[in-house]
């Protein structure tokens, strides 16, 4: 057993820079966001070196605090969310050091970006289903507070009421459908033996309709068709790190978690056809939402609806088919997901931050019009991210798309070209909206973006690795399917620890 | 007899929930959620969960309903006379509590009732079973009162510092 | 006797919702997010009284924490808007 602490190091050093920041944020002088921000970079480390340690090791590891009841289960699923988690919190932590996001309440802020990532990395660490629920409330009261934080300004109070309002109610049905579950496997929650259990139990009733919950409740949080109305307001309203966090993290490991929690529904139950409905109608109906956009950002929170419905699609067909690659592809949009929507909020973070000391107006299109020429940095990355939002090979929005198409072609007959054709249209539909994004980026300037400054360094610093990302794994995606192909073995075996 | 207890602290439990929603007026709806959650505790107790019972009395049918009071009286008006007039607070918190306190000391006072083990007992049961969980909701209390920090100190004006507890005015505000 | 717990649960769960969905002012929406957990908790103690304790009492605090937060984002609203009414906050499109 010696050395297995090694497994809940991520989570302790997460937590422990949640308070960390929140001492440095309060006690230094003049509440400097740098120390604040310096010990959340320091926390993220660690959890990421961590992290890496624990990938060369053999999997699962198993540790609870003092050696008995539920502990963490360190599966390849888990070191899957975790890197994510510590990469998208590490830009967007030095992202909000160089910016003004965290300015007037460092003591706050960092924690908050700290406990959503520490409740992602949970969520992966999490060895039953009481403990998934607990982390992913941990992360969801996070962003309830990340989402208002400007809490002077009225629209963004009330992005935030209509979020939290709706979350909350999520919340409440996911964990009535684990109360369910409980109920049904007769007080069992551990993942290693819950999908034994139910699938001895008699009668699938019961069982049917926690699936609905559980699909229901987390689809919440994932922004899921109909229940992704929340999504633009928040994404629009809250600061640039936050919405980088929330979209690159928080909302893919939520359809995570939704996964993880029904990995363990026996084969009798349909979740994949319910999840390929929702995932198709999520794609589809995002899509056309997203079209005729003028706000940058808002466009770009409307263009996160058809990427969860994309990774529900995948699931879906994995989970209807049982076939692994689409399970590969859904993870591995889950993973380009975050640098290519995390790079691009940022980058358009850093134009709002320059653009806001010229003029009032700084989001939409027109505003924008030939930023590019004088901030190349944050405008290149825009450029890059929704490139590889829409799917154009060499980028790594394309390899999720293409095993998700692969897996919905494996279906067989005419449904199945059919789900491919569906995805494959929505990538297309989508540059009916990202090529405006990139006619204004290298439009004719107007006259505050001839003069507008360059991107500062401490948001180019980020900005570029994220943006780096996105163009490495689309040149190489063999380095990351090494990891996501693990990880989709581990949900698309149900969770099921051989004793 | 216990059948009929369990099943009455249900009904009343579902009745007063039905209350606190279809009421009109906030103090009634605040106060039948409150005794909802009361009944909720009966229900726990007799079902053989007494820290359960004892939880449910004191965080949600004592803190929860003073967070409601609280709130009602920062934004309605003529509510808050009323609860000023009748200093509702302290009385749902000192009922929450006593209920609390009354099934602590019942428990030890007789042991054998429904045959269950000490709280101590269960303090360990608890911090073994669900070590994990419990560090989680630590850092999720944390959390959450920096996020009710940061949502309801903020006034930007130098007047309303320290208006809501020590902590609430600790905020810069900017000259 | 579970059964009857069980159904007590679902009741709790739909009057919550029923309150979250056509509640028009954020505290009855509120009150609903409360019911409704109580319904979960119902749910758990019905199944197995002394073992869901530790779960039980660890939602108990979750939901409190919940709540205040809630709360703290209606404080803060109607610091903006002067108002807890849900429909008097709908500058923003649903």
């Amino acid at each position: 057993m010696s050395g297995t602490y090694l497994a809940i190091v991520p989570l302790v050093a997460l937590f422990g820079g949640v308070f960390g920041t929140y001492l440095a944020g309060r006690y230094t002088r003049e509440r400097s966001t740098a120390w604040a921000g310096g010990i959340a970079v320091v926390s993220l480390l660690v959890a990421l070196a961590a992290t890496a340690l624990l990938w060369i090791r053999s999997l699962p590891i198993e540790y609870a605090l003092l050696g008995e009841g539920v502990g963490v289960r360190v599966t390849a699923l888990a070191v899957f969310l975790s890197s994510i988690s510590c990469l998208v919190g590490l830009a967007a932590t030095v992202h909000a050091t160089g910016s003004g996001d965290a300015e007037d309440a460092p003591e706050v802020y960092f924690p908050l970006v700290l406990a959503a990532a520490a409740g992602v990395v949970g969520i992966g660490f999490a060895a039953d289903l009481f403990s998934l629920y607990v982390f992913f409330e941990v992360m969801a009261v996070a962003t309830y507070a990340l989402v208002p934080f400007a809490v002077d300004r009225a629209t963004a109070v009330e992005a935030g009421i209509k979020y939290v309002v709706m979350n909350a109610a999520g919340s409440l049905l996911a964990i009535f459908g684990i109360s369910i579950v409980y109920a049904h496997s007769g007080g069992v929650l551990d993942f290693a033996t819950l999908s034994g259990e139910l699938a001895t139990t008699t009668g699938p009733g019961p069982l049917e309709a926690a699936v609905l919950f559980l699909v229901v409740g987390f689809g919440v949080k994932a922004a899921v068709v109909p229940l992704h109305t929340w999504l633009p307001d928040a994404y629009a309203e809250s600061p640039a790190s936050a919405s980088a966090l929330l979209a690159g993290l928080a909302t893919p490991a939520a359809i995570v978690a939704m996964i993880k929690a029904l990995a363990v529904v026996p084969d009798g139950v349909s979740v994949g056809l319910l999840l390929l409905v929702l995932g198709g109608l999520t794609m589809t109906v995002g899509n056309f939402l997203a079209l005729g956009q003028r706000d940058l950002k808002r466009l770009l929170a409307y263009s996160s609806i058809p990427h969860v419905g994309y990774i529900v699609f995948g699931f879906g067909v994995g989970f209807y088919g049982g076939f692994s690659v689409a399970f590969d592809g859904a993870l591995f949009h889950v993973l380009a997901n975050a640098f290519m929507k995390g790079g691009a909020f940022l980058a358009v973070g850093a134009i709002t931050y320059r653009l806001a000391e010229i003029e009032g107006e700084t989001r939409t299109l027109d505003a924008l019009s030939g930023v590019g020429y004088r901030m190349p940095v944050a405008a290149g990355a825009i450029a890059v991210a929704v490139l590889a939002l829409s799917g154009v090979p060499p980028l790594a929005g394309f390899w999720g798309k293409l095993f998700i198409v692969l897996g919905s072609a494996e279906i067989s007959g005419t449904v199945g070209v059919g789900l491919a054709l569906l995805v494959i249209g929505n990538s297309f539909l989508s540059l009916g909206y990202y090529l405006p994004v990139l006619g204004a980026l290298f439009g004719t300037p107007t006259d505050a973006t001839r003069v507008v400054d360059r991107t500062p360094v401490a948001l180019a610093v980020p900005i570029l690795a994220l943006t780096a990302g996105t163009i490495l794994l689309g040149l190489a995606p063999a380095f990351g399917l090494d990891l996501v192909g693990s990880a989709a073995d581990v949900l698309q075996g149900g969770l099921e620890v051989a004793p | 007899m216990i059948d009929q207890l369990t099943t009455a602290a249900l009904v009343v439990t579902v009745l007063a929930g039905l209350v606190a929603v279809a009421a009109r007026d906030f103090l009634v709806s605040i106060l039948s959620l409150s005794s909802a959650s009361v009944a909720l505790a009966v229900y726990f107790y007799l079902a053989g969960a007494p820290i359960a019972a004892v939880f449910e009395a004191v965080v949600a049918a004592g803190l929860v309903t003073v967070l409601f009071l609280f709130v009602i009286s920062l934004t309605e008006t003529d509510a808050a006379e009323r609860i000023s007039g009748a200093k509702l607070p302290l009385v749902g918190l000192a009922l929450g509590l006593l209920l609390g306190v009354g099934i602590v000391v019942w428990v030890l006072v007789d042991p054998t009732v429904g045959g269950r083990a000490s709280d101590v007992a269960f303090a360990e049961t608890l911090w073994s079973a669900r070590s994990i969980d419990l560090l989680a909701v630590t850092v999720l209390v944390f959390v959450g009162v920096l996020a009710v920090v940061r949502l309801t100190a903020e006034q930007l004006e130098p007047e309303s510092d320290g208006e809501t507890g020590p902590t609430a005015g600790s905020r810069e505000v900017e000259p | 006797m579970t059964a009857l717990a069980y159904g007590a649960a679902l009741a709790l769960l739909v009057i919550g919702l029923a309150s979250i969905v056509a509640g028009r002012n954020v505290v009855k929406t509120l009150i609903g997010v409360e019911l409704a957990s109580k319904g979960v908790l119902v749910n758990f103690v019905a199944t197995d009284p002394a073992g869901s304790q530790g779960i039980v009492v660890l939602l108990i605090l979750i939901d409190a924490i919940v709540v205040a937060v809630l709360l703290g984002v209606a404080v803060a609203a109607y610091r903006q808007y002067g108002t807890l009414d849900l429909e008097a906050l709908g500058r923003l499109t649903w």
